[in-house]
Parts: C-alpha cells; sequence; structure tokens
C-alpha cells in the first residue's frame, strides 16, 4: 500500500542500493588508477622519446666533430640557442630538407626518432584501454550477476513458499529497491499463508459449530423423547402429565434461545454479517436493552440504574442498535443473574476524546481470577447460577468487536464486577485491515 | 502460528566475579495475535528482554527468532531496516520528536525509509487516536495521554506485525492508562497484532491474554496461554 515516492528515481534514492554503492566505489578506484597510470605512462614516454632525440643529436655531433669540427660548435649553438628560429631560416631549411625527402606529409614512421615513439604509444593506449574496458566489465558483470543471483533465489524461495505453503527462506533487509521488493514478496506470502490459515480456521469453526449445536441440542431432545413417549403410552395421571408438558415447554423454549443465540454468534463470527451502523444516541440503544430484561430485574427486585451520564442522549456514535442492544442486553442478563435480589446494576458511561466507555458494574460477588481469562469462551460457565449456557457474554463480545470496540472484565475494588465496553468514536476502518507483517 | 520463539537467552553484563546476569535460560513462543504482557520487579530483567526481542541488544547466548528469521544472525544494518518495518516500539517517556507535529511524527517510520505515507490509512489513524483537532500541534503542547497516542500512532503507522511496549502506561494516571490500554488490544483485534507490554500495573496485566513473570533474569511463570479465539 505504500507507494514509493516518485516514478523516476532520484540521485538519493539510486544511492540507497547497495550495488550502486559498490559500482560507484569500484568505478571511481579504477578511475584514479588509469590517472596514475597515463601520468606514469606520459612520464615514461617523454623521457624516452627525449632519450632518442638526445641519442640521435650526440650522434650527429660525434660525427661531424671528427670531420668538421667548428661546423660541430656552430651546430651546438644553434641547438641550445632559446631564440625563436627566424621564419626565413625554417623555410630555407624546409627547402633543403626537401630535396632530401624529407616534408610534412612523409608518414611519422619514416622519421628515425618519431616512428619508433608514434607504435609505441598506439599500442600502449590501446592495450591499456582494452584493460580497463576489461576490468569494469567485469566489476559491472559481478554487481549485475550479484543482483540477478539474489532475484534468482528470491523467486526461488517465493516459489518454494507458494508450493509449499512455508515461510520465505530468503528474506532480505536491504536499503534499496531490491529491499523493497523483498520485502513486498515477503508481505505476499505472509498474506497468503494468512489466507490458508483463515480458511482452515474457518473450516475448524464449521466444525466447532456444529459439533456445538449437536451437542447442545442433543441432551434436550433426549428428554423431550422421554416426556413425550412416556405421555403416548398414557399410563400418567393428569398431574405429571402437566407437569411432564411444563418440562417439555421448557425445554423447547431453552432450545429455541440456544439455537437462535447459536444462530446469531455463528453468524457474526463467520463475519457473515453486515452491521448497519446508523448515527443514534447511544442512550437510546441502551433503554432498549434495559427494557428487554426489565422482567428478569424485577423478579430479583434489582434496580438497573442507569447513570446520567450514560442517559444523555447528545453523545451520538454510528452503531448498528439491533445488535449492540443484544450486546448491552446480554451483559446486564449475565449482571442481573449474578447479583444477589435487592442490589443495583448501575450502567455508567464516560467519553472520552478516543472512546465512548460504558461500564455496567453489578454487585455479585464478582469472578474469581481463574475464570476471568475464560469467560468470553463459548459454553463457558464459571458458576452453575444463572440460566445462561454461556453463550451470552462471547455474543456480546463479538457485538462489539464488529463495531470497533473492546469489551473487556475489570476486576471491582469494592466487589463485584465490571464489564467495560470501550467503543472507539473512530473505528479503524475495516477495509484497511492488512498490516506490514513479517 | 508462533511468531516469536525465544530460545535460551541469557544476556550478562561485566565480566568474571562483577558479573552480573541480566536474563538467565529465558524461553518462550508467542503465537500471532496474542497480546502478553510482562512483569516482575524493577530489574527482574523485563526491559533488556524487550530490548533483544526488538533487536536492540545483541543477547551473550540464546536465540531470538522472529516468524523463523534468527535476528541476531542478521547484520546490523539490515537489522535496523527489520526493525524500521517490523515492530513498533512504545515506550514509557514517549520518546517524540519535539520538532515535528503529530501527524509528522506518526509518519516517522514511513518517512525514514523513504515511502509515501498512505495518506488514508494515516487519517484513519490519527482520527481513531482521537488526535484530528491536533494534527498539527508540537509534542510539546500536547498532555502526557495524547503524546503516548502520538507515539501508539507512530508504532502503528507501519502497521507492523509486532508492537513492543516497555511500561506505556508508566507516566499516566489510570483513565489515560486505560486508553493506551484500550487502544492497543483494539490493534490486537483489528490487525491481529501480536503486542508485549512490559508493565508494573496488575490492571494492565489483568487484560493481557498471557503474562510472563520474570524474577531475577528468569522467567517464573507463564500463565497458559488460553489463546484467543480466531
Amino acid at each position: 500500500m505504500e507507494r514509493l515516492e516518485e516514478k523516476r528515481l532520484g540521485i538519493y534514492r539510486l544511492w540507497r542500493n547497495p550495488s550502486i554503492r559498490n559500482l560507484s566505489l569500484v568505478l571511481t578506484a579504477l578511475l584514479i588508477m588509469a590517472v596514475v597510470l597515463i601520468a606514469l605512462y606520459s612520464h615514461y614516454s617523454t623521457e624516452r622519446l627525449k632519450k632518442s632525440w638526445m641519442d640521435k643529436e650526440a650522434a650527429m655531433i660525434g660525427s661531424l666533430v671528427a670531420e668538421q669540427p667548428e661546423w660541430a660548435a656552430k651546430w651546438i649553438t644553434h641547438l641550445v640557442e632559446t631564440d625563436k628560429p627566424s621564419p626565413e631560416s625554417v623555410a630555407e631549411g624546409y627547402k633543403v630538407l626537401d630535396q632530401y625527402g624529407l616534408t610534412t606529409a612523409l608518414e611519422s614512421d619514416w622519421f628515425p626518432v618519431l616512428g619508433g615513439h608514434q607504435s609505441r604509444t598506439f599500442w600502449s593506449l590501446i592495450g591499456g584501454a582494452i584493460v580497463f574496458m576489461i576490468l569494469i566489465a567485469l566489476f559491472v558483470f559481478r554487481e549485475i550477476s550479484k543482483q540477478l543471483q539474489r532475484i534468482r533465489t528470491l523467486a526461488n524461495s517465493l516459489e518454494d513458499t507458494v508450493k509449499h505453503n512455508q515461510p520465505m527462506s530468503y528474506l532480505v533487509y536491504d536499503e534499496g529497491e531490491l529491499g523493497l521488493l523483498a520485502n513486498g514478496a515477503q508481505e505476499l506470502t505472509i498474506r497468503l499463508r494468512e489466507t490458508i490459515e483463515q480458511l482452515h480456521r474457518d473450516k475448524a469453526f464449521l466444525k466447532d459449530t456444529v459439533s456445538d449445536i449437536s451437542h447442545q441440542l442433543k441432551t434436550p431432545l433426549a428428554s423431550l423423547m422421554i416426556y413425550i413417549d412416556l405421555l403416548r403410552e398414557g399410563n400418567v395421571d393428569a398431574g405429571h402429565a402437566a407437569e411432564f408438558l411444563a418440562t417439555c415447554r421448557r425445554e423447547l423454549d431453552r432450545m429455541e434461545w440456544l439455537t437462535l443465540a447459536l444462530l446469531k454468534l455463528a453468524r457474526l463470527e463467520a463475519d457473515a454479517l453486515e452491521m448497519s451502523m446508523e448515527e443514534i444516541p447511544l442512550a437510546d440503544t441502551l433503554t432498549r436493552a434495559k427494557d428487554s430484561v426489565r422482567r428478569l430485574a424485577d423478579d430479583k427486585t434489582i434496580d438497573i440504574k442507569i447513570e446520567k451520564s450514560a442517559s444523555d442522549t447528545s453523545v451520538v456514535l454510528p452503531h448498528d442498535s439491533h445488535w449492540l442492544a443484544e450486546a448491552f442486553m446480554n451483559l446486564l442478563k449475565n449482571a442481573i443473574e449474578h447479583s444477589p435480589s435487592g442490589s443495583t446494576v448501575a450502567v455508567s458511561l464516560e467519553n472520552t476524546p478516543v472512546f465512548i466507555r460504558l461500564q455496567i458494574k453489578d454487585q455479585g460477588p464478582g469472578i474469581a481470577a481463574q475464570h476471568l481469562p475464560h469467560i468470553f469462551k463459548k459454553f463457558y460457565r464459571s458458576s452453575s447460577e444463572g440460566s445462561g449456557v454461556g453463550l451470552g457474554l462471547p455474543l456480546a463480545k463479538s457485538i462489539v468487536e464488529k463495531h470497533g470496540g473492546v469489551l473487556s472484565v475489570l476486576p471491582n475494588p469494592s466487589g463485584g464486577t465490571i464489564f467495560n465496553i470501550a467503543l472507539p468514536h473512530h473505528p479503524f476502518s475495516a477495509n484497511s485491515t492488512k498490516l506490514t507483517k513479517l | 502460528m508462533d511468531v516469536i520463539n525465544v530460545d535460551g537467552l541469557n544476556k550478562f553484563y561485566g565480566k568474571g566475579t562483577t558479573q552480573v546476569s541480566a536474563l538467565r535460560d529465558v524461553s518462550f513462543a508467542i503465537k500471532q495475535g496474542e497480546f502478553v504482557a510482562v512483569v516482575g520487579a524493577s530489574g527482574s530483567g523485563k526491559s533488556t528482554l524487550l530490548h533483544m526481542l526488538g533487536g536492540l541488544d545483541k543477547p551473550s547466548d540464546g536465540y531470538v527468532h522472529i516468524d523463523g528469521e534468527n535476528l541476531y544472525a542478521l547484520k546490523e544494518k539490515d537489522r535496523a531496516v527489520f526493525r524500521r518495518r517490523k515492530i513498533g516500539f512504545i515506550f514509557q517517556s514517549y520518546n517524540l520528536i519535539p520538532v515535528l507535529n503529530v501527524e509528522e511524527n506518526i509518519q516517522l517510520p514511513m518517512l525514514l525509509d523513504h515511502r509515501q505515507p498512505d495518506k488514508a490509512y494515516i487519517s484513519d489513524l490519527i482520527h481513531t487516536l482521537g488526535l484530528h483537532d491536533r494534527r498539527k500541534h508540537l509534542p510539546s503542547e500536547l498532555s502526557g495521554g495524547q503524546q503516548q497516542r502520538v507515539a501508539i500512532g507512530r508504532a502503528l503507522a507501519y502497521r507492523p506485525a509486532i508492537v513492543l511496549a516497555d511500561e506505556p502506561t508508566g507516566n499516566l494516571d489510570s483513565a489515560n492508562g486505560r486508553e493506551v490500554i484500550e487502544l492497543l488490544k483494539l490493534a490486537v483485534n483489528q490487525y491481529h497484532q501480536t503486542v508485549i507490554v512490559i508493565t508494573h500495573d496488575m490492571n494492565v496485566a489483568a487484560e493481557a491474554d498471557r503474562v510472563l513473570k520474570l524474577q531475577d533474569g528468569k522467567l517464573i511463570s507463564d500463565t497458559s496461554s488460553h489463546g484467543r479465539g480466531v
């Protein structure tokens, strides 16, 4: 999801690539080497030219001294003269030289001293250039093949990951473009693995749900069958028959509730449900939940006290009123069931910059520490109290999480239990659920 | 799957008779999406452990594997990149850059990596953190709770798989501390992130899926992970 800063690679971005850095270093080193070698060679070649020229002059003077000593002296005077020769004498000289075939048009190779110098310079420079080209080519090839090798390893490891569903065996934590590519590939494989794992989890979830439902329904079904068989046989007196029928009715009610709750939970957990979010006061939803548990509370003469903060209709939050009321209802029901008769269940609300936090406090015995980690698990019951089968709290948790919130239970220092529902004003948007993984 | 695998971790400081061991033979594994609290008295090795998990300090002995990768087999340079991309840190003292505003502080890990932050995600994050009105403010203009929320934003900017928090509620009152923990739990729920929190606060520990207790550098208890549901 993170884009590269610009389409074209700037110098700075380019420089972050280790291969570019290596290459620049090697090329700079080669350049320095070339400059040094050229300096050395030009020095050597000049020295050599000087020597050949001096030899030639010396030989000439040597032979002149033997034959015409005064000419030799004149020759030397002219040779060491620093004044510029007059153009006339140069022209006169060329005329004489011309007669012997020594003209500027003549190939340099034919000149005595110059001849060797030219071919030597030519071959040395060609040789040097070839050596340098080969060196540069070698380094560039080495750097490229190193990069290609890494890409190849990356490709192989990617293939292994895709085929065998394993973690990537080759990880690059480099600066530069290859590092980013490797990072992207790695994220891709992790997402793939996540998806596969999610599929397995979904399958396991389906299996669990089916076995939960059948397990939970088997017992009441068996007892229903027994009662109905007894009634059908007809040798039960009227009093017992009425009692049996009442039991049947109770079992059926329980089965209905169970089936509904399990279906709700299954739909929530399978993400098969879209919440229809509406900007409405949270207080309305709370009242709705309170109304649906009123009878239960009245039976135990428990007062559900919605504190002023929680009945403030100006606190508006986008939520699905139907489902969130269901969550509140389950939490209230749980609180009522675990409260002694005549006590109070208090609901308070706190509005922070991040969350709207609802707390449901009861005056019951509280939840023992060893049960705390498990109370949101399906069919987990910390005590035999309450009519529930252990679906209310998991249902509430699922609903709160569907709203992007957190449901947790806090120990209450003054006794009882506090259920804490934190609903963010701005939940993380559901479509950005992907994270940069390992 | 195990995201973190710690095996026989030892850390010694000093040499010979003056040697002090900060961690002794600590081993455990953490699953993805777990919310883990590390508790223990001061000097029990909690922070040392967190530094090892985050690749900030080399262990004397033992391994830290993160999703199968041996963290300390990486070169120092590569480890820095790994840290930047994969791990979010939250500290007790917030550690925000004072001259950068809220938005810039949050985007810092991505800017360091020369990536263009995903504008929509960052804006979403700032909204969730309740910092929208304050996004142009400097850290010095914010309360402690707000600063820590910025730090959470920075830790989540890269959506790292692992968030390491060292006493994130240490400098906060209980209301702000609660908020920090709830935000971290939100991250676990939403992004299936793995969060490891060092804490003194038993209320924080009570909210964790799992509590690791250290004493004198040894792991003395590990409430068996009951695992979060799927």
